[in-house]
């Protein structure tokens, strides 16, 4: 059975200039430890449908089906780290809000903060990581409440070039030693092929499952060694082909 | 550390000293024409005083314990209205904050009451509140209170949206949403409105004093004014001057520490 699964999602913005159909009928399914990625064209509505995955936003018609015990963890664009609250705060936020059992969760962000190589920068402020340890920081910050699925929203868009490659490599490494299953929005054909295990395109607005691509590339290579396989281009040309056709 | 780079530590060290006395040497000199100009009668020292005999002024004050009954009263009136203000002013940002509707509805009411100049509300305030510090803390407080509520609402509105939703996907209330993120996010606003607040506050107090009143350094400078003393005019105002840099400093320095926090 599926992690989760959405079933003909769509969403109608109002507005006093009229109404826009922001997403239309949308259906797809994340299968456990499933790292799937969601592109599409910008302003196609990929983001609303991470935030209705994650709850933050009602959809107007469907439904969305998990088990309860699914826990949904969700990450924003850019890593939006409390500047006034050390990292280890920062990561302690989600139980702290929670109430829960504080000693247990920070044993936990502790044991993965060294895990990941940001034991020592623990009681440092965000602004005095790099880029790609802030990156890290967020990611630690949304695995800290175990969650079964996590919801990335374009969360490299902010970093310059040379940092995103790195930091792909680095997230998708935590994903997979964690065994989380993973959902990630981006605008960035290539981020999307190198990283997911499945594609899929999203039509422009108002948003619609153009195409799934599931990747068949070598998983046992980080992100950035699979861009150099011979099939990546394959895929890159087919998904680009979809994003630019008009909706029919 | 090269050679170049210690003549360039040098080079920033004597300009620092060179504007530092040139501060210095203006002061002095404003001074020492004015006594001057007193002294040897180019001007009347009966209209503009002399640095003399204002000393001598504050002298008398401060031999006669006037002195540090003014400068508490005024002190007095304008910490409070300072504080109150921002206490207030922020308290009902964080209501229009809560509440949209109320936000909405309240909206043009404050756009009129703080394009009013509240020095009109004077006489109702007099009548209202009676001629006394009521009435000057009530005069000050409403100087700053509207300008606090809209600074303090449009930094509580300008946070981030991302953050907001980070915290409503891990379950968080508006409470939390606003202790966790709205406010220690807009402690540097706050702090700044506060530094904007010091100066009201004194604009507020000596309006007030004006008004009515029957000490305090307002009262002094109107007193001076009508009786043509204006050694205790100049005296008033350069005491005033002091305090109210004095209270902008300790403002700016608590800001300066919370700073390094927020």
């Amino acid at each position: 059975m599926a992690l989760v699964e959405l079933r003909n999602i769509s969403l109608t913005y109002h507005s006093r200039d009229g109404e826009t159909e922001a997403i239309k009928d949308v259906s797809l399914s994340i299968e456990d430890k499933e790292f799937v990625a969601i592109v599409g064209p910008s302003g196609s509505g990929k983001t609303t449908l991470l935030k209705i995955m994650a709850g933050l936003i009602a959809p107007s018609g469907g439904e969305i089906v998990k088990a309860e015990s699914t826990r949904v963890a969700y990450m924003p664009q850019r890593d939006g780290l409390f500047e006034w609250r050390s990292v280890m705060k920062n990561v302690l936020l989600a139980p702290e809000i929670a109430g829960g059992d504080i000693k247990k969760a920070r044993a936990y962000a502790e044991e993965l903060l060294e895990k990941y190589g940001l034991k020592e920068f623990s009681s440092k402020r965000p602004s005095e990581l790099s880029g790609g340890m802030r990156q890290r920081a967020a990611l630690i910050r949304t695995l800290v409440t175990k969650p079964k699925l996590m919801l990335l929203d374009e969360p490299f868009s902010a970093l310059d070039f040379q940092t995103r490659l790195y930091v792909c490599d680095d997230v998708l490494r935590i994903i997979k030693a964690e065994e989380k299953t993973a959902v990630l929005v981006t605008h960035d054909i290539n981020e999307a092929v190198s990283m997911a295990d499945r594609v899929i395109v999203l039509t422009a607005r108002p948003a619609g499952v153009k195409s799934e691509y599931t990747i068949g590339l070598d998983k046992s290579l980080p992100p950035l060694k699979r861009r150099e396989l011979k099939n990546f281009s394959v895929y890159f040309k087919n998904i680009w082909m979809d994003m630019e056709a008009p909706n029919e | 550390m090269s050679e170049e780079h210690k003549h360039y530590l040098k080079k920033q060290k004597i300009r620092k000293l060179v504007v530092r006395i040139t501060q210095i040497g203006i002061l002095i000199l404003f001074f020492g024409l004015w006594e001057l100009s007193a002294y040897l009668e180019w001007a009347d020292p009966f209209i503009t005083s002399s640095p003399s005999r204002v000393i001598k002024s504050i002298a008398s004050l401060y031999t006669s314990g006037d002195l540090f009954v003014h400068i508490g009263a005024t002190l007095w009136e304008t910490v409070v209205s300072f504080l109150l203000s921002t206490v207030l002013g922020t308290a009902i940002a964080v209501a229009l904050w809560w509440n949209r509707f109320l936000c909405e509805v309240t909206e043009p009411y404050l756009i009129v009451l703080n394009s009013l100049p509240k020095i009109a509300l004077g006489p109702l305030i007099i009548i209202w509140v009676g001629a006394g510090k009521g009435a000057i803390i009530t005069m000050a407080l409403l100087i700053c209170l509207i300008i606090t509520v809209i600074s303090a609402l449009q930094g509580f509105q300008s946070v981030d949206r991302d953050k907001i939703d980070l915290l409503r996907s891990m379950g968080a209330g508006k409470g939390k949403i606003f202790l966790k993120l709205v406010l220690p996010a807009n402690i540097p606003n706050i702090l700044a409105i506060l530094k904007i607040n010091v100066g009201l506050s004194w604009v507020g107090t000596i309006m007030g004093e004006y008004l009515v009143s029957r000490e305090g350094l307002g009262y002094l400078l109107v007193y001076g004014g009508q009786v043509f003393r204006l050694d205790l005019v100049m005296a008033s105002t350069l005491i005033l001057c002091v305090l109210a840099t004095a209270m902008y400093l300790a403002v700016a320095l608590s800001e300066k520490l919370a700073r390094k926090f927020f």
